[in-house]
């Protein structure tokens, strides 16, 4: 499978880095691919008859970025790299990091909470309209848990990539290890943003904020599918506490 | 090797950017943002569009269906020296919006795009062209459009809070504050906006304007439009198939609506106000503009035609009989306003909703060549009561040769009557 074993690992950063940039034009600017992939969550909301075409929609996108992604990265490090990022996780590792992606979760909570109230604008109340979705609406409940899985996906696949690759050596100071954590947080908080949800400058922040007991999680486990499940089983029981308050 | 690799590394990331810049270019950023909602075309755009939907050749074609209107179009613009109609037709400001307008979604704070945006309001207001539009299928936030009054260049589209049908937008120039009529707490009622908040809008906050002030109106049932005319706020009710009328609300000389403040603690100034005078309207009545002593009237109602009446102002009740003169007009006229000579006319006709409904809709903000029919009714008061004195003055030496006369026959009498009794006073003796 592993095509480029010979191709230096700078390259196949860039490589991955180029295949991102593009990823984010396309799945961002207003092209037809794009265009029709592009709904939000309130548009299920808004539609009486939201079937299984709409679903499609708003799972397609992300679906195709993960699957786009996790293709290239298979052909650029083959069976090596997918041990390195998808290392069986053991029991005791569970609990660990469903602690870590709690403290994940609450920072993202107290992030966004904070910025509302500060009335930094954000992302239109994602966070409440995926709430109420899931208990009143299976079907709708699955499609939105889907649609932030595969997003989240992309960037720990992104950024356990770039962690992985950018291991020095066996000698690390901390201003490496620094300057790595620095740049996943960075790559992290910059796959955040999209058009769709607005406000930049507060996607980015949360995003990357969060990402560092992500990227703690991940350095212990080196499992990205682990490490996005538990966040994502993690924020969904955040978001069933949140409508149980609301309603 | 290791500069081949430097070049497969290079030329990779040129590559992506070249493909970033073309993807960007052709596309440029964003998404289409709305589903298709019933009644609502979808759009892909993510500004609000500009572009006419009519060419001026239509819209020359549809204007010669009016012959007195098209006799008194005037440039939109600076431009006096436009002469023919396809020129003049040409400085016409483009009404904003109408295919795509970047608003917010009621429900969810949303931004997107509406397609079902149906101009209102419109009116002069220093350096800028100000018109109102709501979206017809109730799911986005009602805007006003700022344009440059002379370039027509769309500088800005303010989100309105809520979905007012803001029928009517004025503006006060000694306070700067900029009107506009809505309904608060399900009574008629007039927001203001200062010139400063309209300059400091940001669209990119995403966020409803704040009004400057509110004040609820007591005495009318719904703000269907409004004119500031002489430090006094004019605010007309639309009714279909009954008189309308007009409700005069003084401006105080702070540049608030006088009235009663009710909660001073707000930071906006919300009072209760009384009309001062009303006057009753024809139905059908859309627009009210005063200028120079004149009151004009827009009568419109479905794809039917459009009029403009001209009253004399002051006549207590505008009946079609008194009218000095009644133009046909394009449907679908809204509000007018007159400024500087000239009257700003708004259609909803091009509409999502009303477009194929009518064959002659505008998509232009129209003027009309005002000052010269009020100079032309001016002329005419002036002639006819020169008419008036002269006839007096010819009919004076009559009066005074009858008072002569009547003068002359009541001496007669007297003396005939003095005679008469000297006559009595003889026989008697």
């Amino acid at each position: 499978m592993q095509v480029s074993k010979s191709m230096p690992r700078l390259t196949r950063v860039i490589v991955v880095l180029c295949a991102v940039v593009l990823l984010v034009v396309i799945g961002n600017t207003s092209n037809p691919l794009a265009n029709w992939f592009a709904i939000s969550a309130f548009d299920w909301f808004s539609k009486t008859d939201a079937g299984w075409l709409l679903a499609l929609r708003l799972l397609g996108g992300p679906v195709l970025a993960v699957a786009g992604l996790s293709g290239l990265l298979a052909w650029l490090g083959g069976r090596p790299l997918l041990q390195q990022m998808l290392a069986p996780v053991r029991g005791r590792t569970w609990w660990w990091l469903a602690l870590v992606t709690a403290i994940a979760g609450v920072v993202r909570f107290g992030l966004e909470t904070g910025a509302d109230l500060l009335g930094v604008a954000g992302p239109f109340d994602d966070v409440q309209s995926a709430a109420m979705i899931q208990w009143s609406d299976p079907l709708g409940f699955w499609v939105m848990v889907g649609q932030a899985f595969c997003l989240a996906l992309v960037t720990q696949v992104v950024v356990g990539f770039l962690w992985v690759n950018s291991q020095p050596g066996d000698t690390t100071s901390h201003w490496q290890s620094s300057l790595r954590v620095l740049a996943c947080v960075v790559v992290a908080g910059l796959l955040s943003i999209t058009v769709h949800g607005g406000a930049p400058l507060r996607v980015f922040v949360i995003g990357a904020v969060v990402e560092l007991p992500l990227l703690w999680g991940f350095n212990r486990t080196r499992n990205v599918i682990a490490t996005t499940v538990a966040s994502q089983l993690i924020w969904q029981v955040y978001l069933g506490l949140l409508y149980l308050v609301i309603a | 090797m290791w500069m081949k690799t430097r070049w497969v590394n290079l030329s990779l990331i040129v590559v992506t950017a070249g493909l970033s810049a073309l993807l960007i270019g052709l596309f440029d950023f964003g998404h289409v943002d709305i589903v298709k909602r019933p009644g609502e075309p979808a759009t892909t755009a993510l500004t609000t569009s500009t572009a006419p939907l009519y060419s001026t050749k239509a819209i020359v074609k549809r204007l010669n269906h009016y012959d007195d209107f098209a006799e008194l179009i005037v440039p939109g613009n600076d431009q006096a020296t436009a002469v023919s109609e396809t020129a003049v037709v040409k400085t016409f400001a483009v009404q904003p919006g109408l295919t795509a307008t970047r608003t917010v979604n009621t429900q969810t704070g949303a931004r997107e795009t509406c397609t079902g945006m149906t101009p209102q309001g419109v009116t002069p207001a220093g350096h800028y062209l100000l018109t109102t539009a709501y979206d017809h299928y109730k799911n986005h936030n009602s805007v006003l459009y700022v344009q440059d009054l002379n370039s027509h260049r769309l500088i800005k589209t303010i989100v309105l809070p809520g979905q007012p049908h803001v029928g009517g937008v004025a503006y006060d120039p000694t306070h700067h504050e900029i009107w506009l009529c809505g309904r608060k707490d399900g009574a008629a009622a007039l927001f203001g906006l200062t010139m400063t908040q309209l300059e400091r809008y940001q669209e990119s906050k995403n966020k409803p304007i704040s009004y400057d002030q509110v004040a609820t109106l007591g005495t009318i049932s719904r703000a269907s439009f409004v004119t500031f005319h002489n430090n006094s706020l004019y605010v007309g009710l639309f009714k279909p198939y009954a008189a309308g009328y007009v409700q005069r609300y003084t401006v105080a000389k702070n540049g608030i609506v006088k009235g009663d403040d009710s909660d001073s603690t707000w930071s906006q100034w919300r009072v209760y106000t009384e009309a001062l005078t009303s006057q009753h309207l024809l139905r059908q009545i859309q627009g009210f503009a005063l200028y120079r002593g004149y009151a004009l009237l827009s009568q419109s109602f479905g794809k039917h035609n459009s009029r403009l009446y001209i009253f004399k102002a002051g006549t207590g009740t505008y009946r079609q009989d008194q009218a000095l003169a009644v133009f046909k007009m394009p449907p679908h006229l809204e509000q007018i306003s007159a400024s500087q000579g000239k009257l700003y006319m708004v259609f909803e006709g091009a509409a999502h909703a009303y477009r194929h409904r009518s064959g002659r809709n505008f998509d232009r903000i129209a003027t009309m060549d005002i000052g010269g029919v009020i100079d032309y009714f001016k002329a005419e008061a002036k002639k006819a009561a020169k008419v008036k004195a002269e006839k007096a003055r010819q009919s004076k030496p009559k009066a005074s040769d009858s008072k002569r006369k009547a003068h002359q026959t009541s001496g007669a009498r007297t003396s005939a009557s003095s005679a008469a009794k000297e006559d009595t006073s003889d026989a008697s003796k």
